[in-house]
């Protein structure tokens, strides 16, 4: 039986740490600042669930950070050549 | 190891684990978004014989100031009787795909890292005490990896052997 691959995107991690944010009435902050007293109130499987979440969000993050600045130097090599941004570059730019 | 070792390695000793008739894949084994150095994976079997379950969690990360190597940080192997069912019968499962666990759940063996310090414990039988490494002789906990832990629960059930005696460890 070939290992699997399930891609978990960014909105549901954030549903998915919001969830264990509700259960346990502490911040995803506190949990790692006050990790002592967090830990105590927690579910063996939930400090798992949590520490991975939030190890996969960083790494979303800076997978999306690297792809839009790579795209956002593309569009300014294009710019020192002379050529005005396009409106729909402006949007991106923006965004 | 990196994530393509890691499958390959799984790959393979999977092939090789004869998985008893009454052992049901509940969760198929799989990586939730691996990268070449981060990765979790997780497998579950439901034990329908007599309603037990197993559960396979672990977490790689990049070992930090390193290149290009990893190492696993965190996981929980568990073995021990279903407690929660769905209106259709079958186990309550969770995000992961596997069966929920409480604190208070009846547990055969359970190796995990879920605690402070993430430091390496053994549940035996019941849910506390946890056994620290430095409690428990005859089994390095931290490296125990998932084709041993699966290959003496299949023992142990074919053969009645106590999981000390299949795993090698002893407790005070």
């Amino acid at each position: 039986m070939p290992i699997q691959e399930i891609l978990v995107g960014l909105p549901e991690l954030e549903t998915l740490i919001q969830g264990l944010e509700q259960k346990y009435g502490f911040s995803t902050t506190a949990f790692y600042t006050e990790r002592e007293s967090c830990l105590d109130q927690m579910e063996e499987d939930d400090i798992f669930r949590w520490d991975m979440y939030v190890s996969q969000r960083r790494e979303l993050r800076r997978v999306n950070d690297e792809v839009k600045n790579d795209y956002l130097s593309t569009l300014k090599f294009q710019n020192s050549e002379g050529k005005s941004p396009t409106p729909e570059d402006q949007v991106l730019l923006a965004a | 190891m990196n994530y393509i070792e890691f499958k390959g390695w799984v790959d393979s000793e999977e092939s090789k684990l004869i998985v008893p008739a009454d052992w049901k894949v509940l969760a198929p084994p799989a990586c939730i978004n691996p990268s070449y150095l981060e990765w979790v994976f997780r497998w579950s079997f439901h034990l329908t014989s007599d309603n037990k379950y197993i559960r396979i969690w672990e977490r790689y990360d990049k070992i930090p100031k390193m290149v290009a190597m990893t190492r696993r940080i965190a996981f929980a192997f568990h073995y021990g009787p279903l407690v929660r069912f769905e209106g259709g019968g079958g186990p309550a499962i969770d995000a992961l795909g596997t069966p929920r666990y409480e604190a208070a759940d009846p547990v055969d063996i359970r190796i995990d890292t879920c605690s402070k310090g993430m430091e390496a414990h053994l549940h035996y039988q019941k849910q506390n005490p946890h056994y620290s490494q430095t409690q428990v002789s005859g089994l390095d906990l931290s490296t125990l990896d998932i084709f041993t832990f699966l290959r003496a629960i299949i023992k142990h059930r074919a053969n009645g052997i106590p999981l000390d005696r299949v795993l090698g460890f002893r407790i005070p």
